[in-house]
């Protein structure tokens, strides 16, 4: 009873059926593919470029602070998020932690084995139903990891107090952004019905 | 004496002018068939009452909620979130106190700030994530809601309600308050933090977006807009659907 075997299609626009020779939504008038275009080859790109660019946001910093005199050395992610543990603010710590480091490794690595489990066949331990629960779960939580640059960009807007105190971002900031955007849309350009698809095959 | 005369005859016009496009636009709502867009299943949905939830019998997606669907809630809303969006970015979000010099920073200034330090593609993002999109979700309600009050949709309306559509899943706005909140919070043993205007206008604008989203009902909106057609589903020599 799938879409494809009785010969129509999904627009994914505005939900309308449509035959599947059909180009064009009788509905909406956008294009209606029968799976989104090149699926695969196209979200293993944005992963593999996310993924590359996680390791110089980790590396360069993502902000300098400089207050009241001290501090001015530039922080990546990581000794921020351990400054904040030295100030007591562990639950802050905890957010920076799970927002920056935790989600884009979950995500990263999360695309990595839907798009294997589709290629390879090979289950990766996990049933097809869990595997839709984690392409959800990427999907909700893509967004979320643009906190950490929402973050810099207050607190640069915010402290300009001149030799009191300064914020200023660094390059690190630029590649972290980069590599959430990617990820969103690796897991938006990911279709999921390839999962059913390749489980009937089977 | 006639001033009060016209704008009460004016005031009954525009009640029974929208009363009367309103109760030809709604049509009755019919159980409609879909294909779940996570598993490719045939389903078909019934009416919804209230809190009722359609979802995939195969892969548990959420495929239909039920919504108050009614035009001029929406209007209200778009209007409202039209005129808390000017004072969200006018006054500024938080305010910083030290040796009683002051600063304060708007969201626009974040933007430039990130843009001077030599980021402009990431100060580029933050604009078009947290004060543009917004901005157009709702402007691009407007015509939508234009033809829905006088009868039937033009290509561009259709157009619209596509990219609106497509701009939900952009948009940051409750992200972005977390990020006030958690900055203001590492600020406090700094100096003197101060919410500004901007931040509750900000909240009020979001509060705005989640109703919006309660109240839009995607299928009966496209129904509206006219155009929909009922496509002939056949399995082997049986007809799954049949529309008379």
């Amino acid at each position: 009873m799938n879409g494809i075997d009785l010969g129509v299609k999904l627009c994914l626009v505005c939900y309308q059926i449509c035959p599947q020779h059909q180009r064009r939504c009788q509905r909406c008038g956008g294009r209606v593919h029968l799976r989104r275009t090149n699926s695969i080859g196209r979200s293993w790109a944005l992963t593999l470029a996310a993924g590359l660019l996680y390791i110089p946001a980790n590396i360069y910093p993502m902000m300098s602070v400089s207050w009241l005199g001290q501090g001015g050395e530039p922080d990546t992610i990581l000794s921020g998020v351990v400054k904040l543990v030295e100030h007591d603010m562990v639950f802050i710590a905890v957010l920076v932690f799970v927002a920056s480091i935790l989600i884009p490794l979950i995500k990263l690595m999360g695309m990595a084995v839907l798009l294997l489990s589709i290629q390879c066949g090979y289950e990766m331990g996990l049933g097809i139903r869990q595997k839709m629960r984690l392409y959800r779960l990427i999907s909700w939580i893509g967004r979320w990891s643009m906190l950490d640059i929402f973050i810099i960009s207050l607190l640069a807007g915010l402290i300009q107090f001149g030799q009191f105190g300064q914020v200023e971002p660094g390059a690190g900031a630029w590649a972290f952004a980069a590599v959430v955007i990617l990820s969103m849309l690796a897991s938006s350009s990911f279709d999921p019905r390839l999962l059913w698809d390749s489980r009937k095959s089977l | 004496m006639e001033n009060r005369t016209t704008i009460k005859a004016l005031s009954g016009y525009l009640h029974n002018h929208l009363k009367q496009k309103t109760k030809k636009v709604a049509k009755e709502e019919k159980p409609h068939e879909l294909l779940c867009p996570e598993c490719d299943l045939l389903v078909v949905i019934p009416v919804l009452i209230q809190r009722q939830v359609a979802s995939c019998p195969r892969c548990l997606c959420v495929l239909e909620k039920h919504a108050y669907y009614r035009v001029q809630t929406l209007l209200a809303l778009v209007v409202t979130g039209l005129l808390l969006y000017i004072p969200a970015n006018i006054y500024p979000v938080l305010t910083l106190e030290l040796f009683g010099r002051q600063h304060s920073s708007t969201i626009w200034g974040g933007v430039v700030a990130l843009w001077r330090s030599g980021l402009p593609v990431v100060a580029t993002l933050v604009f078009v994530f947290v004060m543009l999109v917004p901005l157009l979700r709702l402007l691009m309600l407007l015509p939508f809601i234009w033809a829905s009050l006088h009868q039937g949709g033009t290509r561009f309306s259709r157009l619209l309600f596509r990219d609106y559509l497509f701009l939900c899943q952009w948009g940051m706005a409750k992200i972005y308050m977390l990020g006030v909140l958690i900055s203001a919070i590492k600020l406090i043993d700094m100096a003197t933090v101060e919410a500004g205007l901007g931040v509750f206008c900000y909240t009020g604008l979001m509060l705005v977006e989640i109703a919006i989203s309660l109240t839009l009902h995607e299928e009966r909106l496209w129904l509206s807009l006219g155009k929909s057609k009922r496509v002939k589903v056949i399995e082997g020599t049986r007809t799954i659907n049949e529309w008379n």
